[in-house]
C-alpha cells in the first residue's frame, strides 16, 4: 500500500468519524429547532386564545379595555393580527377596529420599524401591515422598497402601495373607474389611452369598456385605423363587441381574415354577437381554419345567429365539404341545445380579461 | 494484481467523493431556495396577492382500471381555482370505471370536435358530464399513461394543462401553488409538484387531511427518500434550470410548449422524465427563453408500494425509464446551447444516477472480496463502510433538516425521532437492496437493447 494511499485512509477514517459528529449535531440542532417551535406555537395559541375574540369584536358597541400587550408578545400579535385581517377582509366595521387596536397595541409602530429590519421575511411582514392599515407615514420608505432589487420586497411593497394609495390590480382598477362613473372618466382615460405607449395599451383598453359610447367607440375606431400590435388590435375588437353598434360591422369583417388566429377568434365571436344571419356566410370559411379556437369562435357565432333554427344549422353544415368544419359545428349546435351550457363562458379571446396573465 | 486493486482504490474514491460534492453542491442550492420560497409564502400565502391573475387550467386525469379510486381523485380535483376544466382519459380500462363515472356524473356522449394534434390510439367516444359542467371523460383504447395524456391535451381547451394520475391525493389549494411560478415567470413551460408518501397519512373524500408516519419499516425508508428527492434533489436542480423530470403524479405544462414537443411517448415506461429531457433537449437547441421549474410545497400525496415485491418491480421500472429517457436524448449532453441540464444534469444523472447501480455495488463487491483475499485490511474495509453509511445518514439528516426550516409536515415530537432512526436504518440493508435492484434494470435494459439491436440487424440483412 503506498504511503500516499495510508495518508488517505487516515484522512478518510478521521473523514468518517467528523461525519458521525455533523450527523449528531445536526440531529441536535433539528430537535432544538423544534423545542423552540413547540413552545412559540404554546405561546401563540395562549395569545391567540386571548387577543382572537378582542379582534373579532368590530361589531361591539362598548368594547372592553384592552389588555397589555408585553414587547415579546407584540411580533406574535402582529402575525395574528395579519392572519385575522386578511380572513376578515369583507367586513368593513372589523377592519375599522382592527386598525384601532393596532394603534392602542402599538402594533403599527412595530410593522414601521420592521422595514428597517435586516430579515426579509420582518421587512415582508411590516409591508402587508402597513398596506392593511393604509398607513401612508412611512411611503418614502415604501417607495424605496418598491424599487428594490429584491423582488419579493418590491412586489409587497408595490402591494401595500397599492392598498394605501389606489388598488392597483385591474379588475379593481375596473370597479373603481366604474364607481367614478363614466362621465368623468371617458375623456381622461381616452386620452391617456391615445398618448399611451404602444406596450402598455392592452392594458387599457379593455377600461374603455366603462367608459361612455360616445367616447369610447370613436377611441377604438380611431385605433384600429392605424397600424397596432396584434393585442392592442383584439383589445380594441373586444370594446367594439362590448358596445354592439352594428355600423362597426364592416370593421370586424375585415380581421375575420387577420394573419394572427386570436385576432380572427375575437372578431368571428363579435361578428356573432352583432351580427345577422347574413353574416353567417361570412363566417363559414372560419369553421375550416387551421386553429381550433377561430373554428370554435365561428361555430358559436353561426349557431348564435339561428338560435333554436336546427334546420338552417343543418343546411350550412351539409354545405361543408371540411370534417372539421362540420365537427365544430356540431359541438356547437351540441353545445347550444344544452339547458345553461351555451359554452360563452370563453377562454382564449372569448372574454374580456381584465389583467389577465400570459 | 495489487496494482489493479490500487487502482481501483482510486478510482472508487474518487467517484465517491465526485458523487457526494455535487450533492453537498444541490444541499447548499436547495438551502437558499427553501429560504428564498419560505419567504416568499409568508407573502404569497394571503390571497390577495394571486387574486384573479390564475390563468385557465385543463386537469387531465389518465385513468386505467381505476373504478375503485376514479371518484375519490375526481373529488380531490374540487379545488380553490378561479377556472379549470377536468378530463379524465379512461385507458381501455376492463373494469368498471366508466361505468361508475357515468353513473357518478351522468355522462352523455357529445359531439366533440376532437383534433388529434398529437397521435393516440383511437377515442371512441367523448361524454360530458350533465351535473358538472367542467368535466369530460374520453373513452379511448388502451395505450398506456403518457398516451392517455395525449389524447386529454388533444381536447384541452385552456392554455395550460395539468397531469394528475388517478391515485393522487390532492390538497384544495394545490392547483393554486403549482401556477404560481407560472405567474411570477413567463419563461416557465413546465412545472412540477413535490410529491409526498401518502401512506399512513389522513385524507377524507381524497384530499388531504394530515401528515402522519406510516407504520411499516419498508414505507417509512421511502418516506426519507421522497423527502430527498424532492427536497434537495429537485430544489437543488431548479435554481439552475437543470432538473430532468417532472412526476408523472402531478405536473402542470404550457399547452402549445407540450403539443410542439410532441407530448408523451408511448415506447417508454418513463414518459414524464422522457419528456422533461426532451423540452430541455429541444427548447435549448431552438435557443428559445424557457424554464422547467418545481414547487417545494408538499402539494401531492400518492401511495407508494408497501410489499418488496412491487417495490422491486417500480425501481426497476424507474431505473429503466430513466435509462430511455436518457437514451432517447442523448443530444442534450454536452450540447453548445445544452445550459446547465446539458452540461451539469444529464452527465451526472448519467455517470451517478443511471451507472450509479454498477459501480456502487461493484465498490461493495470489491472491499468484500479484497477482504476475504487479504489484499484490503480491516481498517481499510471498516473505514470505506463508516464513509459509505455516514455520507448516507448525512444526505438524510439534511434532507430533514429542510424539511424542519421549511414545512415541518410530521407534527410530532416522536415523527422526528422515528425519521432519524430511518435515516440510519436505511443504509443497513435497504439502500443496498436497491441499488442491485436497480443495477439488475441496468443489465436488463442493456440486454433489450442488445437484443432489438440484433433483432433488427436480422430483418435488415435476412440472409
Amino acid at each position: 500500500m503506498s504511503s500516499d494511499f495510508v495518508s488517505i485512509l487516515v484522512a478518510a477514517r478521521w473523514g468518517s468519524v467528523g461525519l458521525m459528529v455533523i450527523v449528531l449535531v445536526m440531529m441536535t440542532y433539528i430537535l432544538c429547532l423544534r423545542a423552540v417551535l413547540l413552545m412559540r406555537e404554546r405561546r401563540y395559541a395562549k395569545l391567540s386564545a386571548r387577543w382572537t375574540p378582542i379582534l373579532l369584536e368590530g361589531g361591539a358597541r362598548n368594547p372592553k379595555p384592552l389588555p397589555a400587550v408585553a414587547p415579546g408578545e407584540r411580533l406574535l400579535l402582529l402575525i395574528l393580527w395579519n392572519t385575522l385581517r386578511e380572513r376578515n377582509e369583507p367586513d368593513a366595521g372589523i377592519c375599522h377596529w382592527m386598525g384601532r387596536v393596532a394603534a392602542v397595541t402599538k402594533i403599527d409602530r412595530l410593522a414601521r420599524r420592521l422595514l428597517s429590519r435586516r430579515s426579509v421575511r420582518q421587512k415582508l411582514l411590516g409591508l402587508v401591515t402597513l398596506g392593511q392599515l393604509r398607513d401612508r407615514l412611512e411611503w418614502p420608505r415604501l417607495c424605496q422598497l418598491a424599487q428594490s432589487g429584491h423582488p419579493l420586497l418590491s412586489l409587497a411593497a408595490t402591494q401595500a402601495i397599492a392598498r394605501i394609495h389606489l388598488n392597483w390590480p385591474a379588475a379593481k382598477v375596473a370597479g373603481i373607474l366604474e364607481d367614478i362613473g363614466p362621465e368623468r372618466v371617458s375623456e381622461p382615460l381616452a386620452r391617456a389611452l391615445l398618448q399611451a405607449p404602444e406596450s402598455h395599451r392592452p392594458g387599457l383598453i379593455p377600461f374603455l369598456a366603462v367608459c361612455n359610447y360616445s367616447t369610447a367607440l370613436p377611441t377604438v375606431r380611431q385605433m384600429l385605423h392605424e397600424p397596432h400590435a396584434d393585442e392592442v388590435i383584439a383589445s380594441c375588437l373586444h370594446v367594439i363587441g362590448k358596445f354592439g353598434d352594428r355600423q362597426d360591422l364592416p370593421l370586424l369583417y375585415r380581421y375575420l381574415t387577420h394573419s394572427r388566429w386570436h385576432v380572427r377568434a375575437v372578431a368571428a365571436g363579435c361578428v356573432g354577437k352583432m351580427g345577422r344571419r347574413a353574416d353567417q356566410e361570412k363566417l363559414a370559411p372560419l369553421l375550416a381554419d387551421r386553429e381550433w379556437w377561430v373554428r370554435y369562435r365561428a361555430a358559436q357565432a353561426i349557431v348564435g345567429l339561428s338560435p333554436r333554427d336546427d334546420q338552417r344549422l343543418r343546411d350550412i353544415q351539409s354545405t361543408l365539404s371540411d370534417r372539421y368544419a362540420r365537427d365544430i359545428l356540431t359541438q356547437a349546435i351540441a353545445e347550444g341545445a344544452r339547458p345553461g351550457q351555451s359554452g360563452t363562458d370563453l377562454s382564449p379571446t372569448g372574454r374580456m380579461r381584465i389583467g389577465a396573465g400570459r | 494484481m495489487m496494482s489493479f486493486f490500487l487502482a481501483a482504490q482510486w478510482f472508487f474514491l474518487l467517484y465517491f467523493l465526485a458523487l457526494n460534492a455535487v450533492y453537498a453542491m444541490l444541499i447548499f442550492r436547495a438551502l437558499g431556495g427553501v429560504a428564498r420560497y419560505m419567504q416568499s409564502r409568508d407573502v404569497a400565502g394571503l390571497p390577495h396577492l394571486l387574486g384573479g391573475f390564475a390563468p385557465p387550467v385543463t386537469i387531465v386525469v389518465p385513468a386505467r382500471n381505476e373504478e375503485a379510486n376514479i371518484l375519490r381523485t375526481l373529488h380531490s380535483l374540487q379545488q380553490h381555482y378561479p377556472e379549470y376544466e377536468i378530463v379524465v382519459v379512461n385507458d381501455g380500462s376492463t373494469d368498471r370505471t366508466l361505468e361508475v363515472l357515468t353513473a357518478a356524473y351522468s355522462l352523455q356522449p357529445f359531439p366533440e370536435a376532437y383534433r388529434a394534434r398529437l397521435k393516440t390510439r383511437p377515442v371512441r367516444a367523448v361524454y360530458q358530464s350533465t351535473v358538472d359542467a367542467r368535466l369530460r371523460v374520453i373513452d379511448k383504447e388502451q395505450g398506456g399513461r403518457g398516451d392517455a395524456v395525449n389524447a386529454g391535451v388533444n381536447i384541452a381547451h385552456y392554455p395550460w394543462v395539468c397531469r394528475v394520475d388517478a391515485d393522487s391525493v390532492l390538497q384544495r389549494d394545490s392547483l393554486m401553488l403549482i401556477v404560481e411560478p407560472l405567474l411570477e415567470d413567463p419563461t416557465v413551460v413546465a412545472c412540477g409538484g413535490t410529491i409526498r408518501v401518502a401512506n399512513g397519512c389522513k385524507s377524507q373524500d381524497g384530499l388531504f387531511v394530515e401528515a402522519d408516519l406510516p407504520k411499516g419499516p419498508l414505507v417509512l425508508f421511502q418516506v426519507i427518500e421522497y423527502l430527498r428527492a424532492f427536497l434537495y434533489g429537485r430544489m437543488g436542480w431548479s435554481p439552475m434550470n437543470a432538473h430532468l423530470i417532472i412526476s408523472g403524479a402531478f405536473g402542470i405544462y404550457h399547452k402549445e410548449t407540450f403539443v410542439a414537443a410532441g407530448g408523451y411517448r408511448s415506447d417508454t415506461v418513463g414518459e414524464d422524465m422522457e419528456l422533461v429531457v426532451r423540452l430541455h433537449r429541444t427548447l435549448s437547441a431552438q435557443r428559445k427563453s424557457y424554464r422547467i421549474t418545481f414547487v417545494p410545497e408538499p402539494i401531492c400525496w400518492s401511495t407508494v408500494p408497501d410489499d418488496l415485491g412491487t417495490l422491486r418491480r417500480q425501481r426497476m421500472r424507474w431505473q429503466v425509464g430513466l435509462a430511455e429517457s436518457l437514451a432517447m436524448n442523448r443530444g442534450l449532453m454536452f450540447h453548445r446551447q445544452g445550459s446547465f441540464a446539458g452540461w451539469f444534469a444529464y452527465p451526472f444523472t448519467v455517470f451517478f444516477e443511471w451507472l450509479g447501480p454498477v459501480v456502487e455495488t461493484c465498490g461493495y463487491l470489491f472491499v468484500i472480496i479484497g477482504f476475504a483475499l487479504g489484499i484490503v485490511s480491516l481498517s481499510v474495509f471498516i473505514t470505506f463502510m463508516l464513509l459509505a453509511a455516514g455520507f448516507g445518514i448525512l444526505l438524510s439528516t439534511c434532507a430533514l433538516l429542510l424539511e424542519e426550516i421549511s414545512f415541518r409536515l410530521y407534527k410530532r415530537p416522536r415523527h422526528i425521532l422515528v425519521l432519524f432512526a430511518i435515516a440510519v436504518l436505511e443504509n443497513f440493508g435497504y439502500r443496498q437492496l436497491n441499488t442491485l435492484w436497480r443495477m439488475a434494470a441496468v443489465f436488463q435494459h442493456l440486454h433489450r437493447r442488445a437484443r432489438a439491436r440484433l433483432a433488427r440487424r436480422k430483418r435488415e440483412c435476412p440472409a
